[in-house]
């Protein structure tokens, strides 16, 4: 690309990279573009409030010199929607100058430290809406010739203490007549790499009574079978065919993990996007009553995981959810969704 | 349908196949992440919804197939944290990850056991995580093909060896926990179908049956399991889990599972546990099968050592039986076919007889029980208890009481039950009566066991119960079973003491003994076989003929074309012919009783005669003929033994009695009995006048061949020669006059002149004295009668026998004999035989001739007194 450019003498006749002071010893976080779109990288990891220093090197062309009404470094922190590029928000502009305007001729070294600066949110990169820190070089030029600009993407990320309060989450569904279960995750709040433990309790299950009743609950495929239990007080939608009673054969039981995205400022349109991150079956076939079925998901399966986060910067959120998924042989699918909320915890403390 | 199945076997396994060298590959490059990928992928078949036609057979394939590929796997996975390269502990959380449960749970077992292999974790903690983890697959097939393989991993890695209590106890958990769980997958793959495959599945679920009973076969050879850990935590739990299974066929297995995988000494510790168990079985179960699996292994157990059997008496197994047994009986009668509820029985009765041979109130409880379950149950033809059995068991006319009862109740269910067309009833009744025949079978077995462990008749009737037991049989069969409570007596040992036990040995035998006359006025005693010969369904013999079908069946097979009626008619006549010979069989054995009367009192031995005799005189005459012939012979023995007229006097009412059936014998005893009295003397000598004229009447009235008459006569003449010197001159006078006019009046001049011949025995002996007149006279008639034979071949014969008896009489001294006529009779005899052709017959006459004249002219006295002359 470069070197098609030279070829019109448009290419950029400098070369902008930057050096992050230890580089070498720190994590890289993986990050994955949405939609599968670009690719892959591996950044550098910082904490909240960890300096960002570092050289940025400039290097003109041999040969070449190159006028410069300065060079300045930033440090920003946007917000992008993804859908409206115009709403982006820049919540951490930091400015930096590193040369006077001038000539820059072969290569020049600037050092840079933006010390103690605050970077209140994660790095996250959603369907809709991104949250990156950066560091931007801008070799300014004079006239109307654009600015030279390069962009170097890090990524941040905030541990978390251990929620004191994490109830487990217990509930009780079902069709009456039916289909009552009983399920338990042992926990609400779950860091990023946790185990899902819990158990699923079938306290009534007619699946194979009278056949003298056809099977038809006449439910849209999908439509929510469960509802859940509110204050102790046990809420069950009941559908049952005109024959009286109802039956059903479950096949299969899988939980999803789901992650929704709310994206867009206080006031403004919100654009909700859901997506599975992992489909986990805990159970084959049809139980009788009585049986209880282990949960057991491991959450560092997924490493796509974020923790929750709650408005950030009142622009966007991230929830978590389980949802169980009762499947019956003719492929309808009863479910129930449970939030869970998602923490990260430092790696050392759980080791 | 099949062909399809076979192919979504071979695909499935030959998928597994082409991944085994990606596996292969991968855990040699030391990729053991691939190597979980392709593990997954190749479990993942297990779960393939495809795989569901298949039958549990053709699935146990592919779980085959799959399992070798993992343990595959599992090894590698062992010996690369054996060098340090791979952490299982972090291997066990990854696997986890794997999206479907089926695989996952195959992988995890698979590393789990690789952890317990390589150390890393306590195995108790693995096997109960697994067993937990195992619980997701509630699908029939795949569940338990996931625990067997569960169970195959963690076999030979269960805790043993050094270990405590506690921890045996919980590994026993851990086994008990899938056992449970298996069986309830199993027993759920029976309702988890539409009813139209019931039998399928239950044929399936035979297959399967194995998986489910191989984890009481891994308890059971856990080292360390005591009675008192069996008793209390491992037979509870197990007992527990199958009543409550509510099903059958698992109710069925397991149990017998369990009796034949733990040892005996437990099932003797736990009695009481597995009785109460199999009272609360579901009603399809096999009773029979269950029951008979348990009192056979302690029968063996018994019968190896006197020991084993000693543990058996101690742990009092028959009272817990005799407990619990009748209650599981009585449960079951509704359900299950009486045959069986009877087996059942039959098999704790071997159990008595092999564990306590010398405890006949055992062996008779049973035969109460058998009794009781038929009277519980409908259709019997029994209406009094067995106890008043006991209480009427003297009472003479009890059997034709009986028989009465039974008869009413037979007109009663025949109108009561067959309203509808005579064809359906009986073809029911047939069947019916098919199961009745077998119901009988069974008791016969029962009652021949017994017989065949207690040969001793004095420990048979000690049976209670003999009686309300045979008379639930029809009449056939109780006369079999009564001849074989007399048959199987190998020695005749003297053990009837006392009258009661004799009497009671009659009442036994009854069937027997009153047969002839019972049998006559009420033939076929059994309600069912009533109702058939109303229903004309059945023609007389029908009870023989239902009871061998098979022999009938043949027959009629034979002869498809000739008309089945003349085959069945003449075999009908054998059979006949067969039941009587039967019956003769078990009239000797009755006459047999005689023996087992002690002898050591005469005066009671007086007593029981009698009262034999009385008894078999009751029993209709026609069978004295053969009962009364040993009774006789032991009569004038204890008469002989005694020295008692008394005794005497009885032996000849009784053979009075013989004369009219048993002619021949009965003059032969009269004959004996003059011995008898010859030897007792005193006032006895009056009887033997009256026993020779006995005889001779015998002869002129009862005895008709001819043969047969010579014989008698001759007996009498040498019997009369015998006593002779016993009796007054002027009786023995008059016998002889009377057999001297009876051999003069016998059929043919032959016999005539063979008994005159013999009788001038009778007036020259030692004992009488000689009488050469009458000696003569005899002769002159011997020689008249000769001399009236047509033929010349027995002429010739007769004459030599004549001269033959002379000359034997004259060198006795009875010169009177010595005339020149009786010298001729041998050269008429040499001419009468030279007249005929030279037969076989004429060449022996002729050497006997030789003989006697050889004789004759090596005596000169005899020569020259018969004018004999040498031939040249």
């Amino acid at each position: 690309m470069d070197a098609a450019l030279s070829l019109f003498g448009l290419a950029q006749p400098c070369q902008i990279s930057f050096a992050l002071d230890g580089a070498q010893n720190r994590p890289y976080v993986k990050v994955v573009p949405p939609n599968a779109k670009g690719e892959e990288k591996q950044l550098p990891l910082y904490g909240h409030r960890d300096s960002v220093s570092g050289k940025v090197t400039v290097s003109v062309k041999e040969g070449k010199a190159l006028q410069t009404l300065g060079v300045r470094i930033e440090f920003v922190g946007t917000i992008e929607l993804l859908y409206d590029r115009d709403q982006n928000q820049e919540f951490v502009s930091l400015i930096r100058e590193l040369d006077e305007p001038g000539v820059i001729t072969g290569t020049k070294q600037y050092a840079f430290a933006f010390s103690d600066v605050e970077k209140a949110f994660d790095t996250y990169s959603g369907l809709n809406v991104q949250l990156r820190y950066f560091l931007r070089v801008t070799i300014q030029r004079p006239h109307t010739s654009p600015d030279f600009k390069k962009e170097f993407d890090i990524s941040v990320q905030h541990t978390q203490p251990e929620p004191e309060i994490n109830n487990s989450i217990r509930m009780e569904v079902g069709i009456e007549d039916v289909l009552h279960i009983e399920f338990d995750y042992d926990r609400s709040k779950y860091h990023t790499t946790d185990v899902v433990r819990g158990w699923i309790y079938f306290v009534l299950v007619r699946n194979q009574s009278s056949q003298t009743t056809a099977w038809d609950l006449r439910l849209p495929q999908g439509k929510l079978a469960f509802s859940p239990s509110n204050a102790g007080l046990r809420t069950v939608i009941c559908y049952s065919d005109s024959f009286g009673k109802a039956k059903i054969k479950i096949k299969r039981m899988e939980i999803e993990l789901k992650r929704k995205e709310s994206a867009g400022p206080a006031g403004t349109n919100v654009h909700n996007e859901t997506d599975t991150i992992g489909k986990f079956e805990v159970m084959d076939g049809a139980p009788v009553r009585s049986e209880k079925i282990p949960i057991r998901l491991f959450l560092s399966a997924y490493d796509s995981l974020t923790p929750t986060y709650r408005s950030v910067n009142n622009i966007f959120s991230v929830r978590y959810f389980l949802n169980l998924v009762l499947v019956d042989d003719a492929d309808r699918r009863y479910f129930k969704q449970t939030e869970i909320t998602l923490w990260r915890a430092d790696p050392e403390s759980i080791a | 349908m099949a062909a399809g199945e076979s192919l979504v076997r071979s695909d499935a396994i030959s998928r597994i196949r082409v991944k085994r060298p990606l596996l292969h590959r991968a855990l040699d490059a030391g990729k053991i992440d691939v190597g979980v990928k392709v593990s997954v992928e190749i479990a993942a078949e297990l779960n393939a919804p495809k795989l569901q036609v298949l039958s549990p057979k053709d699935y146990y394939e592919v779980y085959l197939a799959v399992s070798e590929e993992l343990q595959i796997f599992g090894n590698v996975v062992v010996a690369s944290a054996r060098a340090g390269g791979t952490s299982v502990v972090d291997l066990y959380e990854k696997v986890q990850y794997t999206e479907h449960v089926t695989p996952r749970l195959y992988l995890l077992i698979t590393i789990g056991s690789a952890l317990v292999t390589t150390k890393q974790t306590l195995v108790e903690e693995v096997m109960s995580d697994l067993l937990t983890m195992c619980s997701a697959v509630q699908n029939p097939i795949r569940g338990l093909f996931l625990r067997n393989y569960y169970a195959q991993c963690m076999k030979d890695k269960l805790p043993d060896g050094e270990r405590s209590r506690e921890q045996l106890e919980r590994t026993i958990g851990f086994v008990l926990e899938n056992f449970t769980a298996m069986n309830r997958l199993w027993v759920r793959l029976q309702y988890d179908c539409p009813p139209e495959m019931n039998k399928l599945r239950t044929k399936q679920r035979r297959e399967l049956s194995l998986l489910v009973g191989s984890s009481i076969m891994t308890i059971s050879k856990l080292r360390g399991v005591d009675l008192s850990l069996y008793k209390t935590l491992i037979l509870p739990q197990l007992l527990d889990q199958i009543v409550s299974c509510k099903e059958s066929l698992a109710q069925e297995y397991l149990m017998e599972c369990i009796v034949q995988v733990f040892p005996d000494e437990h099932h003797i510790g736990t009695l009481e546990e597995l009785l109460t168990a199999f009272s609360k079985f579901e009603k399809g179960v096999d009773l029979r099968l269950v029951i008979a699996a348990l009192t056979d292994r302690l029968s063996r157990f018994a019968s190896n050592s006197p020991e084993n059997c000693e543990a058996v008496r101690n742990a009092r197994t028959f009272d817990v039986f005799a407990a619990y047994l009748p209650e599981v009986v009585k449960k079951f009668a509704p359900f299950i076919q009486r045959t069986e509820l009877l087996r059942a029985y039959a098999s704790l009765l071997r159990l008595v007889l092999a564990a306590y041979p010398d405890r006949m109130d055992f062996v008779d409880q049973v035969l109460c029980f058998c009794v009781t379950t038929l009277q519980a149950t409908e259709g019997s033809s029994i209406t009094t208890g067995a106890e008043d059995m006991i209480t009427t068991i003297t009472s003479d006319e009890f059997f034709e009481g009986d028989d009465g009862e039974i008869a009413e109740n037979a007109s009663a269910s025949t109108t009561a039950k067959a309203p509808g067309s005579g064809g359906d009833a009986s073809s029911e009744a047939v069947q019916e009566l098919a199961e009745c025949s077998a119901e009988e079978n069974v008791l016969v077995q029962v009652i021949s066991m017994v017989f065949e462990a207690h040969k001793d008749i004095s420990d048979r009737l000690k049976l209670r119960h003999f009686m309300a037991f045979i008379r639930v049989l029809s009449s056939p069969t109780r006369r079999k079973v009564a001849a074989m409570l007399l048959e199987s007596i190998s020695e005749y040992k003297q053990c009837i003491q006392d009258e009661t036990t004799l009497e009671k040995l009659f009442v036994y035998v009854d069937p027997l003994i009153s047969d002839g006359s019972i049998r006559k006025k009420q033939p076929l005693v059994h309600p069912l076989l009533e109702k058939l010969v109303d229903n004309g369904a059945l023609d007389r013999e029908s009870p023989m003929t239902i009871g061998q079908a098979v022999p009938r069946e043949a027959h009629d097979m034979e002869g498809p074309s000739s008309s089945a009626q003349p085959s069945v008619l003449s075999f009908g006549q054998t059979q006949e012919q067969a039941e009587e010979l039967e019956m003769d069989a078990g009239q000797q054995q009755v006459g047999r009783i005689v023996h087992l009367l002690d002898s050591s009192s005469p005066e009671r031995l007086f007593v029981f005669h009698r009262m034999c005799f009385d008894r078999f005189r009751k029993a209709g005459e026609k069978n004295l003929r053969l009962t009364l012939p040993s009774l006789v012979f032991a009569s004038l023995r204890l008469a002989f033994t005694w020295m008692s007229p008394k005794a005497l006097e009885q032996a000849l009412e009784m053979i009075n009695c013989l004369e009219e059936f048993n002619p021949e014998k009965a003059l032969r005893f009269y004959l004996e009995t003059t011995k008898t009295a010859k030897s007792i003397g005193g006032s006895a000598r009056a009887y033997i006048l009256h026993c020779i004229e006995r005889a001779l009447v015998v002869l002129e009235t009862r005895i008709v061949n001819s043969r047969e008459q010579l014989r008698s006569l001759t007996l009498i003449t040498s019997t009369t020669t015998a006593v002779g010197g016993s009796m007054a001159a002027v009786d023995y006078e008059s016998l002889c006059q009377s057999v001297v006019k009876a051999g003069s009046q016998l059929l043919t001049r032959r016999d005539q002149c063979t008994a005159l011949c013999d009788a001038t025995e009778l007036f020259w002996n030692d004992e009488t004295g000689n009488d050469a007149i009458r000696v003569v006279q005899c002769l002159g008639m011997a020689l008249d009668s000769a001399n009236a034979v047509v033929s010349g071949f027995e002429r010739t014969f007769l004459y030599c026998d004549i001269f033959n008896r002379t000359t034997t009489l004259f060198e006795l001294g009875c010169n009177e004999v010595a005339r020149k006529e009786v010298g001729q009779l041998l050269a008429i005899s040499k001419n009468l035989l030279d007249e005929m052709g030279p037969t076989s017959k004429v060449h022996a006459t002729r050497k006997r001739l030789a003989r006697a004249e050889k004789y004759a002219l090596n005596n000169p006295e005899l020569c020259r007194s018969f004018a004999l002359i040498a031939p040249q």
